[in-house]
């Protein structure tokens, strides 16, 4: 079942499907390691819900809700 | 020969930088204080250069800074790059590595903070990492200053021919990241993550209902050591060595029989003007020593994470937090420090804002009017000031929002570096420097300017001496602005002469009061306490100093920005003050 990165509940990890977003965002986010297969984990959100932090390739990465929202994941690992 | 140093942000690049070349410099933990192109020559070398470019994370640059870094990279192509890489996230710091080989640059990777890397229980395999890559690895610590020897030894001894035979298919983000995977899962052994001392900070720090007291106590703590009895009581200590010099001096002088005007000019012009500066430099240097303190331990970045929504209000982002903190340093660096921003008019917008963070020229008037007219509670007023300039820059961005000027908010992205502890040597390093610089504007611009402003003051236009005031050079030229400041209840000459002096650095204000009304005196400069108030008003809000406006300038592009700057916050510090003298009931 496909998602948005901002639907994962704090502590949930999924897995990137895809980054939908316009340059040059989408290229930084693929750049700093959103590629499909990579596992994040929604870490916690800021005290007023946004933005939110991630974990991914051991490393904490923040990002607002709205451009988490144009990455999709998934529960299970894609092939 | 010429080496360059380029990484990921926060990589311990300056660091690894200072021990290369002892130069003095800045290193923080937020991503970007090395805004400028820093260089340097080996301490052990001299004949050959190093460069250390603006943090990147990858040659397709999204920040100003990290075009910066790219271009330099890719046009000016130097002999040799050391591609310093934080070894605690390899995974991610190996995809410029990558681009770099990619792009036949010829580079010798260097694994900073390995002793980390072996406290946690993981294990690389440097010669495997040398195979797979096709290029040398060395292992350092940049901050005990181990490996060093070898990484400069490698570096001189790269080829840049082989690189250049070497230069690969350029292949896009999610094929570097396979390739990447394969080479951890051969040259890296992992242990099982634990929760880091890191993480047990930030579930404290940035806790839901603790993150913002917890903020709201490390700004009061940032205030108070400068401003309050820690600050205080140097800054007392500082007065008395400046007045028993003072003393000793001036007997001297009559003792060496010096002619008078020569004693007017050393102790009434240079000494009032520059000694009455020097105890403000132990507060100056309080002020940035918490400032280097929250950035080099990772603290910052996670304010610019709790501000961002905040800020948004403002038409600001997290990205602005930063850039306007460094502000009540000074302005000049916390201009530059925009240049990690990546929206323009975001950017322009902090830029613009930043001015009204009080600087820490200015805290010098402060202090000095506060507890002269404000004796009973000297810190509330300077507190006063300070939320002044935070509430009318909060106000005006929340007033240009979603104009031409501001426009609609844009990404914040930004990598949340793991808490370090700063190291004395870097914190000694920044706090050298910014002490190095006052002292050199004490004794060239604030010197010179005292010089100039005790000749205009004792001398007419017929270059006769002269004693009364209104008959000096200084007093004709001062009385045609007084007019314009009388409203506001500082139409003196001292006053407005010290406002015009500001303007070439801020210090100069309280030297140049105290040279032109003498420490008993300076109280009638002013109509009372309604008129102190509204002086301090002026000198929060009116035009940056020329250093900052041409900062403004460099960052904008263009005088438009700097010129409206300056006229402006001089407008609005009139409107203010005209506000505060009323209020006071002067």
């Amino acid at each position: 079942m496909r998602r948005a990165l901002n639907r994962l509940k704090i502590g949930e990890s999924a897995y990137v499907v895809q980054v939908k977003t316009e340059e040059p965002l989408r290229c930084r986010l693929l750049d700093l390691g959103f590629t499909p297969g990579t596992k994040v984990t929604l870490q916690r959100m800021a005290p007023l819900g946004d933005p939110l932090e991630v974990n991914m390739r051991g490393y904490l990465l923040t990002l607002n809700r709205r451009d988490a929202a144009a990455i999709m994941v998934q529960r299970s690992k894609p092939r | 020969m010429i080496l360059a140093l380029a990484g990921n942000p926060n990589c311990g690049k300056t660091t690894l930088f200072n021990s290369l070349t002892g130069a003095n410099q800045h290193v923080g933990n937020w991503p970007g204080v090395t805004v400028e192109q820093k260089r340097g020559t080996l301490v052990q070398r001299p004949e050959v250069e190093v460069i250390d470019l603006p943090g990147l994370y990858s040659l397709n640059a999204y920040t100003p800074e990290e075009e910066v870094a790219r271009d330099y990279l890719l046009h000016q192509r130097p002999q040799a790059v050391i591609n310093i890489v934080d070894a605690t996230v390899l995974e991610r710091s190996l995809f410029l590595t990558l681009q770099l080989l990619e792009r036949g640059i010829p580079v010798v990777l260097a694994l900073n903070m390995m002793d980390e890397v072996r406290t946690r229980g993981d294990v690389i395999d440097t010669a495997r990492l040398s195979s797979e890559l096709g290029v040398p690895v060395v292992s350092i610590s940049a901050r005990r200053g181990e490996g060093i020897d070898k990484l400069i030894d490698t570096a001189l001894h790269l080829s840049p021919v082989e690189c250049k035979a070497n230069r690969q298919q350029q292949m896009d983000a999610a094929m570097r990241y396979k390739r990447i995977e394969e080479i951890m899962r051969r040259a890296v052994k992992q242990k099982q993550r634990r929760r880091t001392i890191s993480d047990r900070i930030d579930a404290v720090v940035l806790h839901p209902l603790l993150a913002y007291p917890v903020f709201a106590l490390v700004m009061l703590l940032v205030f108070w050591l400068p401003f309050g009895s820690v600050g205080k009581g140097l800054q007392q200590l500082m007065t008395s060595c400046i007045e028993g010099i003072q003393t000793w001096l001036s007997v001297w002088l009559v003792r060496m029989s010096v002619s008078a005007w020569l004693q007017g000019l050393v102790i009434d012009g240079i000494f009032a003007g520059v000694g009455s500066l020097m105890p403000f430099l132990p507060v100056i240097l309080l002020l940035f020593l918490c400032l280097s303190l929250l950035e080099d331990s990772g603290y910052m970045a996670r304010c610019a994470w709790i501000m961002d929504r905040p800020l948004r209000a403002m038409g600001l982002a997290g990205g602005s937090f930063i850039p306007l903190l460094l502000g009540f340093g000074c302005t000049v660096p916390a201009v530059m420090a925009t240049r990690s921003m990546k929206d323009q008019r975001q950017r322009r917008m902090t830029v613009l804002l930043t001015p009204l963070m009080s600087c820490g020229a200015k805290t010098p008037v402060y202090t000095q009017l506060a507890s002269l007219f404000f004796p009973n509670n000297p810190f509330r007023a300077v507190v006063c000031l300070y939320a002044g300039g935070i509430a009318l820059a909060a106000g005006i961005g929340r007033f240009l929002r979603g104009t031409s000027v501001s426009g609609e908010s844009a990404s914040f992205v930004m990598e949340l570096p793991p808490y370090r502890l700063p190291t004395a040597g870097n914190v000694l390093r920044s706090m050298a420097h910014r002490a190095g610089d006052f002292m050199k504007r004490a004794f060239s611009v604030i010197l010179l300017a005292s010089a100039v402003i005790w000749f205009l003051r004792s001398f007419t236009f017929l270059i006769q001496p002269t004693t009364s005031m209104e008959g000096s050079m200084l007093g004709i030229v001062a009385g045609w602005f007084v007019p314009i400041f009388a409203p506001l209840g500082f139409g003196s000459m001292a006053a407005v002469t010290a406002l015009l002096c500001g303007l070439m650095a801020k210090e100069n204000i309280v030297s140049t009061l105290m040279l032109l009304a003498g420490s008993a005196g300076v109280s009638s400069a002013f109509s009372g306490q309604a008129g102190a108030a509204a002086y301090v008003t002026f000198v929060l809000l009116y035009s940056p100093c020329v250093a900052a406006l041409t900062a403004i300038r460099r960052e904008l592009g263009s005088w438009r920005w700097a010129l409206m700057a300056a006229l402006g916050q001089t407008g609005l510090a009139w409107l203010c003050s005209w506000i505060v003298f009323r209020l006071m009931g002067g």
